[in-house]
């Protein structure tokens, strides 16, 4: 339990830390962002919301408010869920983009994280246990090699062989064109089949970070004396394998998810953007590049909070791994 | 990774090459050369950096202008083929690689700087010093990066190449620091520091003059680590756009690569070659750090290297 309050606490702090950089950022940054992003509206769009250039003003922190009390109306707006009004989809709220976009990119980082790390700590598991044998000199060279490739270039790479030139997936959008998203079994489908690649593209540019993590703990592991005893004993081999050795060096890797996910989340951002895959990456770069900052920083909460979640229901499961941590 | 397990092994005498005597090799160099994997690593990735600074001998194509029919595929006399507009890919990537590389390097030094300074002073401070520099370092952590890359690029107005370098360096520290510290906390109680504490030497003296020193194989290894990450962010923000997407460099190859839709137009020479360069430089430099962590974890090497030499570099 108290383990579990101590993360909380952390959480709450670096929540706190996140929304306070997000106000920060604009103030600190170098010229007015407020020149360079009405340089880019159209005047009839000014012309048609007079307010907009002082909500805009309010926003970005350009206009002649004390910093406090400025921070204070930040704070307010931002747990009151009120982002603003996106400048490059004027007038759409940008929590109504949020909206619409975060579902796709939790679907697909979500299935893809969870399979990468199944099948990378697997293999890891098997790579260690069997040190120099089948699997560990091919698939741990492989998927370490995989890893390290930049994402969007495995995107585009698969985009060009499996899309284009095999014609196995589609290898644009998350739906096909004419369908309209809604619970009915023709989105459903066609969103899977567009959702494909882009996961299997997640799974092998993060199973191989898994793999490592799992493989160099559980190389320690196997030459623990327990595993001797339980060899021994005359367990299955299979047993020993997953049960004593795996069972105890799965909790290091763990310790490193946070870092993980947040690469996950990067990559995230160019598959998207080579898929033109409507999700928060693809809607966070187009963002970027229309100076749209009240969507942007917006954005960059959302994803702070995703991997803050995302590491709460890791230590969740790790009080279910670790038993010392339960009663410490 | 300070204490080695002592094994059973007898200490090899270590071979050194005759040539020794006269140009020095340093000791690690060597280490790393034997291991396969960081040997590798350092080949392809001094291969890179050689064309690199070779560029205007290997690639006599403008980078930048126009030189040929556009939508070449590889032939003769462009072997990586031209783009849409009508540059020479080749001549791209033999001049980008400096781009890339140098404000890869330049970045990962920014960080590395800031990571040691905050890494140290927080293991030997201890107390609320510890506290805070450990608590911004786990803010920081769970920011996701390259979102709050994207998020600060799209706010300067100027995103040249010293933009990029103190971007990414500001926000790639934290790894880095988390690790230093970790290690320099097991310094801290050390002989040779306390008796620096009792001579009276001033907090920073002992930071930098006594602990430093004695990790520099570390902060090495931590400074491989972000390099390859820094030169990912910089590809990454100039691929998205979100760069000076008009200078020469890998990024900014595919970027336009995927403005004009090349991989949908079956152009693959147009992102695949630059591409394939980022990989390759960033395998090799991945490679290297699998020898460093080799070399500084012994039993993730095949029992049967010499670890004699291992331990005197490392125990």
């Amino acid at each position: 339990m108290r383990f579990l309050l101590r993360r909380l606490g952390f959480y709450a702090i670096a929540l706190w830390g996140a929304i306070t950089l997000n106000f920060l950022l604009p103030r600190l940054a170098p010229g007015s962002p407020l020149d360079g992003l009405m340089s880019r509206l159209s005047p009839s769009q000014l012309a048609a919301n007079p307010h907009m250039v002082d909500n805009l003003r309010a926003y970005l922190g350009v206009q002649k408010q004390p910093l406090l009390p400025a921070y204070w109306g930040y704070l307010k707006q931002v747990f009151s869920g009120d982002f603003g009004i996106s400048t490059s989809n004027f007038p759409t709220p940008v929590s109504e983009i949020v909206g619409r976009t975060l579902p796709y990119s939790i679907a697909l980082v979500g299935v893809g994280f969870v399979l990468a790390f199944l099948l990378g700590t697997g293999i890891g598991m098997i790579a260690a246990w069997r040190r120099g044998g089948i699997v560990d000199s091919i698939a741990t060279p492989a998927l370490i090699s995989f890893g390290a490739f930049p994402a969007f270039f495995t995107a585009l790479l698969a985009v060009y062989f499996l899309g284009l030139k095999a014609g196995w997936f589609p290898i644009q959008h998350a739906y096909g064109t004419g369908i309209t998203p809604g619970p009915n079994w023709t989105y459903a489908k066609s969103a899977f089949h567009h959702g494909v690649l882009p996961v299997l593209i997640i799974v092998f540019v993060f199973a191989g970070g898994w793999l490592l993590n799992m493989r160099n703990v559980m190389i320690n592991t196997v030459e623990e004396d327990y595993i001797a005893l339980a060899n021994a004993k005359g367990l299955r081999d299979r047993r020993v394998m997953t049960m004593y050795a795996g069972r105890n060096a799965i909790l290091p890797p763990l310790t490193g998810f946070a870092s993980q996910f947040g690469a996950a989340v990067g990559g995230l951002v160019f598959i998207e953007f080579v898929f033109s895959y409507p999700g928060v990456g693809l809607t966070l770069q187009q963002a970027a590049l229309g100076s749209d900052y009240p969507l942007t920083q917006a954005l960059l909460l959302v994803f702070s909070v995703c991997v803050l979640v995302a590491n709460l229901i890791m230590d969740l499961l790790y009080v279910v791994l670790d038993p010392r941590v339960r009663t410490a | 990774m300070a204490t080695v397990i002592p094994e059973l092994e007898p200490a090899a005498p270590i071979a050194l090459p005759s040539s020794d005597r006269r140009v020095r090799v340093p000791r690690w160099a060597v280490l790393l050369l034997r291991n396969r994997k960081s040997c590798f690593g350092i080949v392809v990735f001094g291969t890179i950096v050689g064309v690199a600074l070779a560029a205007p001998w290997i690639a006599t194509n403008s980078p930048s202008d126009i030189v040929a029919l556009p939508g070449q595929p590889p032939n003769r006399a462009f072997p990586m083929g031209t783009t849409d507009q009508g540059y020479d890919v080749f001549a791209q990537v033999v001049w980008g690689a400096r781009q890339s590389l140098g404000v890869g390097a330049l970045a990962a030094l920014l960080s590395t700087v800031i990571a040691t300074t905050l890494g140290l002073l927080a293991a030997y401070s201890g107390g609320w010093v510890d506290d805070v520099i450990n608590l911004v370092t786990n803010v920081f952590l769970v920011i996701p990066t390259l979102p709050l890359l994207i998020v600060i690029a799209s706010m300067v107005e100027n995103r040249g190449p010293v933009m990029l370098v103190s971007i990414i360096g500001l926000t790639t520290w934290a790894v880095e620091a988390r690790i230093l510290r970790g290690q320099a906390m097991s310094l801290r109680n050390r002989d040779f520091v306390l008796a620096a504490k009792v001579a009276g030497e001033s907090r920073w003296r002992i930071v930098f003059g006594e602990i430093m020193p004695n990790m520099i194989s570390r902060i090495a290894a931590a400074f491989l680590l972000v390099f390859y990450i820094a030169i990912l962010f910089e590809a990454g923000l100039e691929f998205l756009g979100l760069a000076d997407v008009n200078r020469t460099s890998w990024g900014a190859t595919m970027y336009w690569a995927q403005n004009n839709s090349a991989v949908l137009q079956g152009e693959w020479w147009h992102f695949f070659f630059p591409g394939f360069a980022l990989a390759l430089s960033v395998v090799a430099l991945v490679f290297v750090n699998y020898g460093v962590d080799e070399l500084a974890n012994p039993r993730l090497r095949q029992r049967t290297r010499r670890l004699g030499i291992l331990r005197r570099l490392f125990a």
